[in-house]
């Protein structure tokens, strides 16, 4: 589908999408108002899933690495926002300042990580989370150590929410487009093949940088809102495993490299934690596992 | 640093890397003949720890029958996974066979994790020693370290004696070298994996062992040391057993001896530190050159 229509037809089609998202906009703000706080928490989480999911599938779907250092933007937002909030910086300034941080630092850091593939790769992206999660905790003058870092507590609530809409919305109208675009057709051949991309000239390293930074920003934006959200930073919990893999799985569970896969992977693992957490909490890390079990398996069959 | 404190600094690092070096060479075991990065390892690790200090527990003089059921339940253990989980996918095919393969052993660490957490319901397992210490002028060793590198040698010298004496070493040896070499002759590529698969969790058990008899386990112990001995596979590459055992035994020197000026929170960052360093210098690691046979067999 992404082949044949152009973007002219996507943006033209994004425009009468409008009123029916609209309608949408309209609801989700709505329903924290009717059904209260758990609501609004549960949907505020789900909004940060998709767009984890959809910028974690810039890398990791459209161009196909199994890239697992999703997290460290995650992680590097929710600690930029909480250090300006700490200096009682406005919201939107701290995650304006979250999204310049991440921006060069994803450029910086696509250099030497896009000279290498495969397992490597993922052993390297894998390798940098922890880097970031320690030298966080260990830069404890700084950063408030192990133990974390707290803020005042959150006074509007609405905000972050629509805030974490407003994201979600961008992220995935952006995603839709970048399928459709020049840009996404380069991404998609390289994932095919590298070489072959090179010699019909797509400038690989470029396209890459940019793909890295298009997915940093929006997962460095998601920390920086949930940093707000709960009003608490741990190395242990920004800096953790699970915000990476849990865009992967919602990334791969359905079609990687599509708009609708991860969306709707995103909305289908969250309702799934949700079940999970509030039922069987000590089974949540074996739901990841039994989920990258069955990916892996699946994918060893494609 | 006077000499006596810098003697015992390097003979606990050195313990601690001979565990590294056991992890390591375990993995080195299956990534130098299948290409397959297992990341489950510290998983089996950490369970045989808790499963060792259960027996002890409970039957205090199993401690010396333990050191040889538990590695060997351990290593069929292994080869019942290798089958179910990722034989399969090795047939098909072994050069998409990688990253497959990464996605199912970090499912199964996950799994390992939270069936030890489960199980156990606590955060740590230790043993008290046994063995009593032994004093050399100013340096004291515990026994008990004492016995677990003196097994540690004799486990190095017993696996390098398979792999250039036996028939099932040789074998391993030669699908290493050139897979597709090796399966003409009629080395069946699922049997010797699977044997190498299941010997190298069988290492991992008995690492698990030495650590619950040397240090503390805990059920998040996994994943961080299966990290750090890919890392030391990566570096010193996995062409031969020895490298990673000398990698292995450096880097917990290096790291104990570097936590008493830094503290252990910055010689934690030693190895990813080193990994990432040298992956920027040569981004083809050691690594690909294995891939690359890896991929002609079938």
């Amino acid at each position: 589908m992404a082949f044949f229509s152009n973007k002219q037809e996507r943006l033209k089609r994004l425009s009468l999408a409008l009123i029916p998202v609209c309608g949408l906009v309209a609801t989700l703000l709505l329903i924290p108002t009717i059904w209260g706080e758990y609501a609004r928490i549960l949907l505020f989480t789900i909004l940060l899933y998709v767009t984890m999911a959809l910028s974690y599938d810039v890398v990791g779907g459209l161009l196909g690495y199994l890239y697992l250092g999703h997290g460290l933007f995650f992680g590097l937002g929710a600690y930029t926002t909480a250090l300006a909030l700490k200096h009682s910086q406005p919201l939107v300034l701290a995650l304006l300042l979250a999204a310049c941080l991440v921006l060069p630092t994803a450029a910086l850091l696509s250099l030497p990580l896009f000279r290498l593939h495969g397992a490597v790769f993922a052993l390297a992206t894998l390798g940098l989370l922890l880097l970031g999660g320690q030298l966080t905790s260990n830069l404890s003058w700084w950063t408030g150590g192990a133990a974390g870092l707290s803020l005042a507590p959150n006074h509007d609530p609405m905000l972050t929410y629509s805030l974490s809409l407003i994201l979600s919305l961008i992220v995935v109208g952006a995603h839709w487009l970048l399928c459709g675009s020049r840009l996404g057709l380069k991404l998609s051949s390289i994932r095919e093949s590298e070489e072959m991309a090179e010699s019909v000239g797509i400038n690989c390293g470029q396209v890459k940088r940019l793909a890295l930074i298009f997915s940093a920003v929006p997962a460095a934006l998601a920390g920086g809102l949930h940093a707000r959200e709960i009003s608490f930073v741990i190395p242990a919990e920004a800096f953790g495993l699970e915000n990476s893999l849990a865009p992967l799985l919602m990334c791969l569970l359905l079609k990687p490299g599509t708009t609708w896969g991860p969306l709707l992977g995103a909305l289908i693992l969250s309702a799934a934690q949700e079940y999970i957490w509030t039922t069987v909490p000590s089974f949540r890390l074996s739901l990841y596992g039994i989920l990258l079990i069955f990916i892996g398996i699946q994918r060893a069959r494609s | 640093m006077d000499l006596a404190t810098f003697t015992q600094l390097f003979l606990s690092g050195l313990l601690l890397g001979g565990i590294y070096a056991l992890v390591a060479v375990g993995l080195a075991l299956c990534f130098g003949v299948l290409g397959l990065l297992n990341l489950a390892h510290g998983g089996f690790l950490v369970l045989a720890g808790f499963t060792f200090q259960a027996i002890y527990e409970f039957w205090p003089t199993g401690i010396l029958p333990g050191f040889i059921v538990v590695p060997l339940v351990f290593a069929v253990l292994g080869w019942l996974t290798f089958r179910c989980l990722l034989q399969a996918s090795l047939k098909r095919s072994s050069d998409d066979f990688l990253i497959p393969a990464l996605l199912i052993t970090l499912g199964l660490a996950f799994i390992l994790e939270e069936g030890t957490l489960t199980l156990w319901d606590r955060s740590m397992a230790g043993l008290m020693s046994q063995f009593g210490t032994i004093r050399l002028g100013q340096i004291y060793l515990p026994g008990s370290r004492l016995f677990v590198l003196i097994l540690m040698l004799a486990i190095s010298a017993a696996l390098q004696v398979w792999l250039s004496r036996t028939d099932s070493g040789r074998r391993l040896r030669a699908l290493a070298q050139d897979p597709t070499g090796a399966t003409l002759v009629g080395i069946s590529l699922t049997r010797v994996t699977g044997v190498a698969f299941a010997m190298a969790t069988g290492l991992a058990a008995m690492a698990g062992l030495f650590y619950v008899t040397l240090f503390t386990v805990s059920p998040h112990l996994g994943l961080p040391l299966t990290l750090k001995a890919l890392f030391i596979v990566v570096i010193s590459g996995s062409g031969s057993l020895t490298r990673p055992l000398a990698g292995g035994l450096a880097l917990g020197t290096l790291e104990t001896t570097l936590a008493t000026p830094f503290g252990a929170h910055w010689a934690n960052l030693l190895s990813v530190g080193l990994l990432l360093a040298f992956l920027c210098w040569r981004p083809q690691g050691l690594f690909i050159r294995k891939a690359s046979t890896i991929r002609h067999e079938v």
